[in-house]
C-alpha cells in the first residue's frame, strides 16, 4: 500500500502486511515473542483476528493481528512483541498500520513502535498509542505513520509491542491491520498522515525526530 | 452367552413345537425337566391375556408370543429352534439376572455368507445360507431365573406372565423373552469384551459395527489391548451402521444440547446435563456469545460462589456464562451469574466424564436463566477458544437448548451408542445399546417399565440392528 499523495512519488515498499493468515508471519522473517511477565497467559500471544470482536479494515473479516490482556497472568504485565522483518531503512522509510480496540470501557491498552539497530535488542520508542491509566486507546480502524528511518540508511528491527500493566483490571484487546514500510522519495509523508497527536508524549518526540531530520 | 459351549447344556424332557407361522418359523425346545419351569403345574389364574391354567403354560404361552412376534418380524427359510429352560440365575435382594441367551453355535464362510473369515450366530447363519447348517442342534439357548421375586433374589418382584404389555411394577416377561431372543438372533458379539480377544482369530459380523469414536476404529479393525480399552470406554463405543443410525432419528427422543456455531475450531453439537432448576430448555434455546467466569489465580477458572467482580459483570452481560463446579451449589453460581447479567450458564465439570455429563441438582426459585453442565473435557476445549476473546465479546457462540439434531441415546456424531461401563461388565457390555437412550429400547441392559412389545421402529430399534447384521 502506497501512502496517499498529492505530487509525483517513487515510493519504493519494503513491506507490505495485511495479516489475512498470521501463520505465515514467522516463515516470512517476522517475529512474534510474548515476554509477559510473571508469567504467558492463557493466550500465548498474537493471534488471528476474531470478527465478534472486530471486523477487520480490510479483506476478510479475521484478516488482522490482535492480542489481548490474557497474553499474561492474572495481574501481570503484559509485553508481547511482534517484530517485522529486518529491513534496511533510510532518512524518509515510513511506517504505516492501523489499530483499533473494541470498547473503551478498559484503560491500559498500549501499543509502541520501537526501532532498534539490527540485532542490538536495543530499542528507542518512536511512538506511543493509548495510555497505561487511562482508556485512550482508538475504538475504531486509526491510520497511524511514523518515520523509522535514520540518517544514513542502516539495517534496522522495527517492533510494535502491546503493553498493559496489571492485566486484573487493565487491559483489553488490540488489532493492527494494513501494515506497510515505505521508503517515501519526498521529504516527508503527507501531513494528513500524522493522525493521531493524542498522546502528547508521543507528538513531541515525533516533532523532535522531525527537527532532527531536517537539521541534517 | 458368547461360546459353543453353551450347546454342551442338555435336557432330560425336549419337546420340539411348532410356535409361529409367519416369515419365520421359532420353535422352542423345552429344555425344562418335570415339574420346573416350564412344566411347573402350580396352578394359575389368567392374567393379561394369558389363558394358561399353570405357571408353566403361561410361561410357555408368554415365550411362544414372543417367538411369534421375531417370527413375524424375520425372515428365514429354516426353523429357528430355542432349547430354552428356567434355573437360577444371579440374582439378590435389590437387582437380578432375569435371563440370559445367544447362540449355541457361530458359524463362517458357509455357503451364503454375506462377509468373509466373520461369525454369524446359528440362526443368522442358517437364513443367510438358506439351510440349517446343523440340523441336530438348536440354533439358540435361552434360560430364565426361576427364583425372581422370591426372598433374596429381587424380593417381591416377580415376572408378569400377561401378553398385554402392562405388567406394572412387575417384570414383564414377554419383554425379557423378546430381549433374550434378540441375543440369540444375533444381538451379540463373539469377541472376548475384557480382553479383546476375537473367537478363533476371527471377528464377529457384529463386530464390523463396532465403531470408537476416540480411535475411529471399528472392532474390526482394532488389536485386541484397543477393543478391551473400548469395551470400558462409556459414551466413546458406538454403532456405526446406517440402518440403525437412519432409524433412530425418527426413534429417540431429542436431546438437550449446546449446539456451538463458532468458531471453527470448536463448533458442534455437545451434550449437556441439565438442571433441576432454572426453566427448562426448549427447542427456541438461548443463543448467545459464551464467555466464562475468572476468578481464581489460574486466569481460567471461575467458581461463581460470590458476587461478580466488575469485570466478569460486564464479561457476562447478555452473554452464556460459562463457570466452572465446585465450593458451592450450582444455584448459588445461577443466581450471581444471573444478577450480572448472564442469559444461560453453563457448568464446566471438574471430573472427566464421558458421554452425556450429569445434571445439576438443587431447587431455586429464583434462578430464571437455563443452565447445564458440560463434560470436563467440552469445557476445555471451549476455554481454549475463549483465549482470543476480549473483556466485552467472545468468539464462541453457541445455541442452549434441546437440539433438534442430537437425540439421546446417540453420540454428537449421529451414532447410536452401546453400552460400554467401566468396569467391564460380563454378559452386558458391548452387546447393549446404552442406557441413555431414550425412548427406552428394548435392548438396553435393563428392562425399563415402558417398554412396548414392538422390536422396529418408531418403538424400537433391535430389528434395525439385527438387518445390518443381514437379516431379512
Amino acid at each position: 500500500m502506497l501512502l496517499g499523495s498529492a505530487g509525483l512519488r517513487a515510493d519504493v515498499v519494503l513491506l507490505s502486511e495485511n495479516f489475512d493468515d498470521i501463520s505465515t508471519l514467522t516463515g516470512n522473517g517476522w517475529t512474534l515473542s510474548n515476554q509477559s511477565t510473571p508469567a504467558v497467559g492463557v493466550n500465548p500471544g498474537w493471534f488471528q483476528g476474531e470478527p465478534n470482536t472486530f471486523a477487520a479494515r480490510s479483506g476478510a473479516a479475521n484478516s488482522y493481528i490482535s492480542a489481548n490482556y490474557l497474553n499474561a497472568s492474572v495481574g501481570g504485565n503484559v509485553r508481547n512483541w511482534l517484530i517485522l522483518p529486518q529491513l534496511t531503512v533510510g532518512p524518509n522509510t515510513v511506517l504505516t498500520f492501523y489499530t483499533s480496540t473494541d470498547t473503551s470501557l478498559f484503560p491500559g491498552d498500549v501499543l509502541t513502535v520501537q526501532v532498534a539497530a539490527a540485532g542490538s535488542g536495543t530499542y528507542n520508542t518512536l511512538l506511543t498509542i493509548g495510555d497505561p491509566n487511562s482508556a485512550a486507546y482508538p475504538t475504531g480502524w486509526t491510520k497511524y505513520s511514523v518515520n523509522v528511518g535514520g540518517a544514513v540508511p542502516a539495517n534496522v528491527d522495527i517492533a510494535l509491542v502491546y503493553s498493559v500493566q496489571d492485566t486484573s483490571i487493565n487491559g483489553n484487546v488490540i488489532g493492527i491491520d494494513d501494515l506497510s514500510v515505505v521508503n517515501v522519495t519526498s521529504a516527508v509523508p503527507e501531513p494528513g498522515a500524522w493522525l493521531t497527536l493524542s498522546v502528547m508524549l508521543t507528538g513531541v518526540a515525533l516533532r523532535k525526530r522531525r527537527q532532527q531530520k531536517e537539521g541534517v | 452367552m458368547r461360546n459353543k459351549t453353551l450347546a454342551l447344556l442338555t435336557g432330560a424332557f425336549l419337546c420340539g413345537a411348532s410356535l409361529s407361522q409367519a416369515a419365520a418359523t421359532v420353535t422352542i425346545v423345552n429344555n425344562d425337566g418335570p415339574g420346573v419351569g416350564f412344566n411347573d403345574p402350580t396352578p394359575a389364574l389368567p392374567v393379561g391375556g394369558n389363558d394358561g391354567t399353570t405357571l408353566g403354560q403361561q410361561r410357555l404361552n408368554a415365550f411362544e408370543f414372543a417367538a411369534r412376534k421375531w417370527g413375524a418380524t424375520l425372515t428365514s427359510v429354516p426353523t429357528i429352534r430355542i432349547r430354552a429352560n428356567w434355573q437360577a440365575l444371579a440374582c439378590n435382594a435389590g437387582s437380578a439376572v432375569l435371563g440370559a441367551a445367544g447362540a449355541t453355535s457361530v458359524w463362517r464362510n458357509f455357503a451364503g455368507a454375506p462377509r468373509v473369515n466373520t461369525w454369524y450366530g446359528a440362526a443368522l447363519a442358517n437364513a443367510l445360507s438358506g439351510a440349517a447348517l446343523d440340523p441336530g442342534t438348536p440354533e439358540i439357548l435361552a434360560r430364565f431365573n426361576i427364583d425372581l421375586g422370591k426372598p433374596g433374589c429381587l424380593t417381591g418382584t416377580f415376572f408378569y406372565l400377561g401378553l398385554d404389555n402392562n405388567a406394572g411394577s412387575s417384570v414383564d416377561l414377554v419383554a425379557v423373552l423378546l430381549h433374550e431372543l434378540g441375543h440369540g438372533l444375533g444381538f451379540q458379539t463373539f469377541t472376548n469384551g475384557s480382553n479383546g480377544a476375537q473367537l478363533l482369530g476371527f471377528p464377529s459380523v457384529y463386530d464390523h459395527f463396532l465403531l470408537d469414536s476416540s480411535l475411529n476404529k471399528t472392532w474390526v479393525n482394532m488389536t485386541n489391548a484397543e477393543r478391551a480399552a473400548s469395551a470400558i470406554r462409556t459414551g466413546g463405543l458406538a454403532w456405526s451402521g446406517p440402518i440403525v443410525n437412519d432409524a433412530a432419528i425418527n426413534v429417540l427422543t431429542p436431546a438437550p444440547g449446546l449446539n456451538v456455531t463458532a468458531p471453527s475450531s470448536v463448533a458442534g453439537r455437545y451434550f449437556v446435563g441439565t438442571a433441576s432448576f432454572g426453566p427448562a430448555l426448549n427447542t427456541t434455546g438461548v443463543t448467545a456469545q459464551v464467555m466464562p467466569v475468572v476468578d481464581q489465580a489460574d486466569g481460567r477458572t471461575g467458581l461463581a460462589c460470590t458476587t461478580l467482580s466488575a469485570v466478569n459483570r460486564v464479561a457476562v452481560a447478555g452473554k452464556i456464562a460459562l463457570v466452572d463446579r465446585g465450593t458451592c451449589t450450582f444455584n448459588v453460581k445461577a443466581q450471581n451469574v444471573q444478577a450480572a447479567g448472564a442469559v444461560g450458564m453453563l457448568v464446566v465439570d471438574n471430573v472427566a466424564g464421558t458421554g452425556v455429563p450429569p445434571g445439576l441438582g438443587g431447587i431455586d426459585p429464583l434462578v430464571t436463566i437455563p443452565s447445564v453442565r458440560i463434560l470436563q473435557s467440552d469445557g476445555n476445549a471451549l476455554k481454549a477458544a475463549l483465549v482470543t476473546r476480549s473483556r466485552t465479546s467472545s468468539p464462541v457462540v453457541a445455541t442452549l437448548g434441546i437440539d433438534l439434531l442430537l437425540r439421546q441415546g446417540m453420540n454428537r456424531n449421529g451414532k447410536m451408542l452401546m453400552y460400554a461401563p467401566n468396569p467391564f461388565q460380563g454378559g452386558s457390555s458391548v452387546s447393549h445399546f446404552d442406557t441413555s437412550a431414550s425412548r427406552n429400547q428394548l435392548m438396553e441392559p435393563s428392562i425399563n417399565a415402558d417398554l412396548t412389545h414392538e422390536v422396529k421402529p418408531p418403538q424400537d430399534l433391535t430389528y434395525k440392528l439385527l438387518q445390518e447384521l443381514g437379516w431379512q
